[in-house]
């Protein structure tokens, strides 16, 4: 009986993926593990592989559609096979048949009305980012070509006199996305700004004392960011009011803190999300990160592992720079932005010094968060950075 | 550059290339002084003697063998049919051991001659002289074959193909013979094998087609230009090898390809060309590949009919005008 391929669960949020690219046709021989499609949702890309060896007897849902998780997406079986496997006739009269009904019959329906495309225009609609859904056909039979897919573009300003355009490409999946969700925190959420220094000479201490110990233990080194995550995380859980989403027009408390800490990967960003963050040792803490920050570069997080944060950190000292401010990740209310360790000249018990500061910038949604809190907050950090012992209890 | 027909840019290919090579001779059936059955040779003789123009019997088989083996020991051989058609009775002598003796030797043998083949439709010549073998013989490894259409590219792919080392197939459309045009006069002036030229540059369209086709294509993209469609015009020259990087370049452009051939559909050369840009320009194809050629049908003797068969300038332009039309 042939095997039918299903849209797969790849997170717990996950209702639907959008196949994006398809790497076998109809008729082509497969083996389990080989890669079928290419699906997409909001939050990651990802390849799906066949579960069977045998020939790809039907695909049922072509590339752009969307497909609800479990639904069949292809059928697999021997050279030949009807893709609805054997006759009703020779089915077994299991118990659990009726369950199964459903999926037995679904290949025996007449199979979506196919999209009639060019495939110049279904081309187009790739590296437009145009879904072909929406393009109307005006081709024989309404076959969508070349030109109604360029209607559909948003009309390109007139070109500027200017410099020549040394090259010109569309954004990539993962831009459109994060452009998409930046712009509504940022243009939906009044943000509010709260910002501090942390002298980070004890940090740096206690960081050097426990270096070569934290490598030993987890093969990775312990960055300044480790004790960040730690401090935020330790704050988090003492200022519950903070550590909420959003939901429409509740607030959704959690017992753990479910810390975020933005990546920079190639041509994007990624927000993988470390579960129970608070409950974490500093040593569990920055092997998790490590873990995340690496997957995150290869590509290799599943939907779950940057889904779910309730507070988000940015960390940009690697780059050197003193200060910025961070847009709220939403449905998160408030995300911690973080400097470079630099040296300044502080006043310490009244007379100028030279110590290794760290500027701290927390936004806030004000909507929900007063500054009273917001500020008590920050200084809890900052307080555990600047006596980061508490950071071992 | 000089104004001249196709024919005589043909015979001044031949001259020049005799002038350079004292190997290159001509074989066929009355070459001498009437010039061969459209003048190609005309006044050779006299230049060259009859040693290097030779006259031949009505033995088609025959000369050719004798130019196979003159090309194999050392010779460069140039062979006239009267009408190409009759090319099947040779064709034993070009698909058997002319193009397979290169490779049969180990390349100890190089075959380097060429078979000029009047050829072509139009003429109410009745089916055994208007029909044109370009696919039979662009489908045998081992063979080139050429189809020019304008005066400058007759002379300087002949001229190509007498210098290429083994056998090329080069089709002469009768209704060209006469066409006039500019041709180089520099007698280093060569058209490289397997080069097609854009004769006209569009945007809408492509036409990919040869020998008397570029013409009316031509014709239907003056028609059709009246009417805002662009379209650009493929002059293939050589069949095999087959420039498939200008065609693929031209339909990423346009979108839309034309198969254009005076011949049977059937296994054509447009059917070649349909195939390339299925298989490798797919995403680029914004309508179905169109083929324009004749049914297949023997070439009626009957003018009307003749040309009720074969391609015409108007149907040219009536396919294209309804692909145009889902716009």
């Amino acid at each position: 009986m042939a095997e039918t391929v299903i849209m797969p669960k790849l997170g717990l949020q996950m209702t639907v993926g959008l196949i994006t690219e398809w790497h076998v046709a109809e008729g082509d021989t497969v083996r389990k593990g080989d890669p079928l499609f290419a699906v997409e949702t909001d939050k990651l890309a990802s390849e799906v592989e066949s579960t069977a060896d045998g020939v790809v007897l039907q695909i049922v849902a072509p590339e752009g559609s969307e497909v609800p998780v479990a639904e069949p997406v292809c059928y697999i079986g021997r050279p030949g096979e009807r893709p609805g496997g054997a006759p009703a006739a020779e089915a077994p009269a299991a118990p659990e048949a009726p369950a199964e009904a459903p999926a037995a019959e679904a290949p025996s329906e007449a199979p979506a009305a196919r999209l009639l495309i060019t495939p110049c225009a279904r081309r187009l609609c790739r590296e437009l980012g145009i879904d072909p859904g929406a393009v109307r056909g005006t081709g024989p039979r309404g076959r969508i070509q070349r030109d109604d897919v360029l209607a559909c573009r948003p009309a390109a300003p007139a070109p500027a006199p200017g410099p020549a355009e040394a090259w010109r490409k569309p954004l990539s999946g993962m831009r459109r996305t994060v452009g998409r969700r930046l712009l509504e925190s940022k243009t939906t959420i009044p943000h509010v700004y709260f910002e501090d220094r942390a002298d980070a000479a004890a940090l740096q201490a206690l960081r050097r004392q426990l270096a070569e110990a934290a490598l030993r233990k987890n093969g990775t080194k312990l960055t300044v960011n480790d004790f960040v995550l730690k401090a935020t995380a330790t704050a988090l859980a003492e200022f519950p009011a903070l550590n909420v989403r959003l939901d429409g027009d509740e607030l959704v408390g959690y017992d753990s803190v479910s810390l975020g800490m933005a990546v920079a990967v190639e041509d994007g960003l990624l927000v993988p999300v470390i579960p129970d963050a608070a409950g974490r040792s500093l040593s569990e803490l920055s092997a998790a990160a490590a873990d995340l920050a690496a997957r995150a570069r290869s590509g290799k997080l599943t939907l779950d592992e940057i889904s779910g944060s309730t507070f988000t950190v940015s960390n940009l000292g690697g780059y050197g720079l003193e200060r910025f401010h961070a847009i709220i990740n939403p449905p998160e209310v408030g995300i911690l932005a973080v400097g470079a360790i630099r040296d300044q000249v502080v006043a310490v018990d009244g007379r100028p010094e030279v110590r290794p500061m760290m500027c701290l910038s927390a936004s806030f949604d004000h909507r929900l968060v007063d500054g009273a809190l917001a500020a008590q907050f920050l200084a809890r950090v900052r307080a555990l950075l600047e006596s980061p012992a508490e950071l071992l209890l | 550059m000089s104004i001249m027909s196709y024919s005589k840019a043909l015979g001044t290919a031949l001259s020049e290339e005799m002038r350079r090579d004292p190997n290159v001779v001509c074989i066929g059936i009355d070459l001498q002084y009437y010039g061969g059955a459209f003048g190609v040779t005309k006044g050779l003789a006299e230049e060259f003697g009859e040693d290097r123009i030779v006259n031949m019997p009505i033995a088609e088989a025959g000369y050719t063998g004798l130019a196979v083996g003159a090309a194999a020991t050392g010779l460069r051989p140039v062979v006239e049919l009267q009408f190409g058609d009759w090319v099947t009775i040779a064709s034993d002598q070009l698909v058997n051991q002319a193009a397979n003796m290169h490779y049969m030797s180990g390349g100890a043998i190089t075959v380097p001659m060429v078979m000029r083949l009047p050829c072509g439709g139009f003429g109410a010549a009745a089916a055994q002289h208007s029909h044109m073998f370009e696919s039979w013989f662009a489908f045998v490894a081992g063979l080139k074959v050429m189809c020019p259409s304008t005066p400058a590219d007759a002379k300087g792919m002949l001229k190509t193909a007498i210098r290429d080392d083994n056998p090329v197939i080069f089709l002469e459309h009768r209704q060209c013979y006469e066409m006039k045009g500019e041709v180089p006069d520099d007698p280093e002036f060569l058209v490289p094998m397997g080069k097609a030229d854009v004769k006209r540059q569009g945007r809408d369209v492509t036409v990919i087609t040869y020998s008397y086709m570029v013409h009316f294509a031509l014709q239907a993209a003056e028609i059709l230009a009246r009417e805002g469609i662009d379209v650009e015009v493929i002059d293939l020259r050589t069949i095999k090898p087959m420039d498939t990087e200008t065609i693929l370049r031209s339909v990423h452009k346009t979108n839309r390809a034309v198969c254009l051939q005076e011949t049977w559909k059937t296994c054509g050369v447009a059917g070649e060309v349909a195939a390339v840009l299925a298989q490798e320009g797919f995403d680029d194809l914004d309508a179905p590949i169109l083929r324009i050629a004749s049914p297949d049908c023997p070439a009626p003797f009957s003018p009307d009919l003749e040309t009720f068969v074969l391609p015409s300038v108007d149907r040219i332009v009536r396919e294209i005008r309804g692909m145009m039309g889902g716009n």
